[in-house]
């Protein structure tokens, strides 16, 4: 018979296993790459706005 | 008093790429489904960006993040009545494993019982129960009142637990691809409306 404290234990530490083995998955490339595409086109904002030094 | 500095965008990316694979479990236990969660997390990686000259240096770029995924994740529900679910592709996993006398937990069932909850219950317990955070932080992420979310997620395991014990799950699965489909839209939607 299940008593209350197994349930409670098996509860906490599945949700707790559940949580965790997402973590230890590798990053999706496509995550990684909208960050760059993103901080890049920063960077072409920032360039385009900024008046030319041989003017 | 000194303004609040914001951080410069290599430090702001370094700190948001760390904070991916809490974003990407805290949206699987969200939504109950991969596809959904993840879709989840670039949504929110660009309305982070978008938003990074409100972002503090120094304070939790995780609770931050965490913080626009569930606003994200909840106005997509109120707006498309999208509901959540849970991924059959993992029906077989089993968590924890058990003392000899135990039968094993599935994740599938742990899921399919998180579905169960209301939608404060489900975050209160995926925050604090799986993803370790205080009842303060947590709090501060779900906008509520520690004393809220305490009785959040003691109503949480309770009802949980029960309904682990007694197997008493209600045909989530029903509808399932509908209701991915539609929640899949209405995050293409959001993204749309943010995206130049």
């Amino acid at each position: 018979m299940k008593s209350k404290e197994d349930m409670q234990e098996r509860l906490g530490l599945g949700l707790k296993d559940m949580y965790s083995s997402v973590l230890d998955e590798p990053l999706p490339d496509d995550m990684l790459a909208l960050l760059d595409q993103l901080e890049e086109n920063d960077n072409s904002d920032v360039n385009s706005s900024r008046p030319d030094e041989n003017e | 008093m000194n303004k609040p500095q914001a951080l410069p965008p290599a430090q702001f990316k370094q700190q948001l790429t760390e904070a991916i694979p809490h974003l990407r479990a805290f949206g699987r236990s969200l939504s109950g489904d991969r596809d959904v969660a993840d879709d989840l997390v670039q949504d929110t990686l660009l309305k982070a960006w978008a938003a990074r000259d409100r972002f503090i240096a120094g304070t939790s770029m995780r609770a931050w993040t965490f913080v626009i995924l569930r606003n994200t994740f909840f106005s997509s529900m109120r707006r498309k009545k999208f509901s959540a679910n849970y991924d059959e592709l993992v029906a077989e996993r089993i968590l924890s494993a058990p003392a000899p006398q135990q039968e094993p937990l599935h994740l599938a069932d742990l899921q399919r019982g998180l579905m169960e909850l209301s939608d404060d219950q489900r975050e209160a317990i995926i925050l604090v129960g799986a993803g370790g955070y205080s009842y303060e932080e947590a709090a501060d992420i779900s906008n509520c009142a520690v004393g809220t979310m305490k009785s959040r997620v003691s109503r949480a395991r309770k009802a949980l637990e029960a309904i682990l014990d007694e197997g008493r799950f209600t045909s989530a699965s029903d509808g399932h691809d509908n209701l991915t489909a539609t929640a899949l839209e209405n995050i293409i939607g959001a993204v749309e409306k943010i995206a130049p």
